[in-house]
Parts: C-alpha cells; structure tokens; sequence
C-alpha cells in the first residue's frame, strides 16, 4: 500500500542555482524551474530514508532503483515555495530599482558593494516575504523583515561582506524580547538568524 | 524656553524622507528606524517638532509645521507622530546602556528667506546609522510611530 509523504522536503537555499536560474536577467523560464524542483524532490525522496516510497519493499528493488514519485501534496507544497520565492524576489529586485531611480533623481547614489551584498543575501536565502527595503543616508541599503508581535531582522549592507544587523526575537516560554545588534559578515549573519529562531519572518 | 525639555505627556513630528518609506502588500506606509536616527550633520540630535506648541486641531498643527519646514518635502515622504514619554521608555528599557533619550524645545529665529520655527525640537543622545546600536535606537522610535501624514499636504 503507497505510504503518502507527510512532512515537506527540508527547504534548502538557493532553489534558483540548484535550478540553473539566473536571476541577473529579467526573464526566467518559471515551468522549467518548477519542473527542476520536482526532479530534486523525486531524486532526494530516493535516497532519503526519512521520506516515505511508493514502491520500495526489499533490498532488491532498492538496488535497481524503482522510480519513486513524491506524493502530488509533496510535489505541490514544492511548487507553491518555488512560486512564492521567485515572486519575492522579483519584488525586492523591483523595490531595489525603484530607490535607485529616486536616488538618481534626486542626486544622490546607492552604494554598488551594498547592493551586491544584498543580492547576494537574497539569493542565498529561501523568502516568501519580500523585505521591506530603505535607503540609508550613507547610500547603503537596509532589508528589514518584521512582525505584529515587535520581531524583527533589520540588516543594513555595509558592503564587503558586512553586515550591521539588528534582531528582535520573541522568546515565548521566558516572555520577553531578546534584542542583538552588531556586525557579522554575510555567511555569519544566517547563523545569527537561525541563532535567534527568526528564519521563519521571511517566509511567514 | 529653548533648552526646556518636552513633557513626556506631548508629541513630537519626525520629517521622514521618501527613502525611508516602503510599503507593505496593503500599500500601507512602512517607516523604518533609518528615518529616526541621526544623520552626520545632526551631531546625534535630529529635528523634530513640538505639536503642543500650536494650537488648534491635530491636523491645523500638522499643517503648522509643513508652513515652517526648511526643507522642501518630497513627494514619497511623511511625517511621523510620536509620543514623547512612549519614546523615552521604549529606548530606555530595550537598550543595553538604557539610553536616555530627550527632548528639548529648540526654537528657529527667522533665517535668510524662511521663517521662524518656533515649535522645533531635537531629540538628543541619538546614535547614527553608522553605530548598530544607532540602528536599534531607530527601530525602536519606529516602533512608537502613532500616526503618519503626508509630507505634502495633497500628496
């Protein structure tokens, strides 16, 4: 009897290199993407022993590899990920835009190591929630994702891989609000993030 | 009296530049701290103004200020109200030195071609963008934010 796939595949970054996405152009092929993703599922669902099959019953067929498929909820929870960061995305890319053609407008500039950073960041990093993005009166760009309850990943690109940071994080069992700030570099900061638990703002 | 410190009891209007401002998916105003902490020229007192001053309703005071600004405001930006006693308690006790930040009335006499401010304001012992904890104090004045207008009156 086909066991069904309950959790959902780890969401692991970046889907868009994983799928040979280049984000630096306008276009992107979103079915091909979709389709990448699917391929990732059915060959990490393979292998993964964690991850309910469809088919596999001995050691026999484990050698032959029998084709597992996903369950369709599997697959679409993927599809709906892929979808929702890529329209993230795209949002933050156009916000970016948007301060530099003020910024040019009204004569002054952004910072090109700021912004790269920040890319980068975003590429690097699953998101549903595009951050809301601020020019800094030192030309650098600021991301912030914040909730209701006062949490928040404020991070300023201060360019060569530097970030200045500030986090707010509920901490629900002691009932108050732990507050970090400081510098770290950009692979530093996702530990930070994921030190203080508020990963799940940018995909809340 | 310049110098007097503004009671906690009254509001204060922050200029936030149109950079500042984002919008969430409703095309809400989103203000973030970068517009509350203070610019290299500020010399980490940045300008405010003192609502109580005026009299009248909220918004003829609002438009009081907008009379008196020194700068010509942009066509994205607003103006933050705040309370100043919320202000003071919220830096306060989420700082790691408990900042103390004030308010002092610092009337403008009339300068070349603009006219006096009388309700001007600085809120002083705030640290810049360029000092993370500068950035903390400014997301916590954001979090304060009670009500925004816009900066031009008619958009």
């Amino acid at each position: 009897m086909p066991a069904s796939v309950v959790d959902p595949l780890p969401v692991t970054a970046p889907y868009y290199q994983q799928a040979g996405i280049n984000f630096e152009g306008d276009e992107w092929n979103l079915d091909a993407f979709i389709e990448q993703r699917r391929a990732q599922a059915r060959k990490k669902a393979r292998y993964d022993e964690s991850i309910p099959k469809t088919t596999v019953e001995s050691l026999t067929d484990l050698a032959a590899e029998p084709y597992v498929e996903p369950t369709e909820q599997h697959a679409r929870k993927q599809d709906d990920i892929a979808r929702k960061y890529l329209k993230a995305f795209r949002a933050a890319k156009a916000r970016i835009m948007e301060l530099k053609d003020d910024a040019r407008a009204e004569g002054y500039g952004v910072s090109a190591a700021s912004e790269n950073d920040l890319l980068a960041f975003l590429n690097g990093r699953v998101f549903t929630r595009r951050p809301f993005i601020t020019l800094l009166d030192n030309g650098n760009l600021r991301a912030l994702w914040k909730n209701a309850e006062g949490e928040q990943i404020g991070l300023q690109f201060r360019g060569g891989k530097q970030v200045q940071y500030v986090l707010f994080a509920r901490r629900k069992d002691e009932g108050f609000m732990a507050r970090a700030s400081g510098r770290d570099s950009l692979a530093g900061i996702e530990r930070q993030i994921e030190a203080h638990n508020l990963g799940r703002l940018m995909t809340a | 009296m310049r110098g007097d410190q503004v009671p906690d009891d009254d509001h204060i209007l922050r200029y936030i530049g149109g950079r500042h401002v984002d919008q969430d998916e409703d095309g809400e105003p989103i203000i973030t701290g970068g517009g509350f902490i203070a610019r290299p020229r500020d010399d980490n007192k940045p300008s405010y103004n003192w609502l109580e001053y005026f009299d009248g309703t909220l918004e003829k005071r609002v438009q009081q200020v907008r009379a008196v600004a020194r700068i010509e405001y942009g066509a994205k930006a607003k103006l933050a109200r705040l309370n100043v006693g919320m202000v003071r308690q919220h830096v306060l006790e989420n700082t790691d030195d408990a900042r103390a930040v004030t308010v002092i009335h610092d009337p403008l006499n009339p300068q070349d071609d603009y006219p006096a401010d009388p309700s001007h304001a600085l809120m002083t012992n705030v640290p810049d963008e360029n000092d993370p904890e500068g950035e903390r104090v400014g997301d916590l004045i954001a979090q304060c934010v009670l009500e925004i207008f816009l900066a031009r009156e008619h958009g």
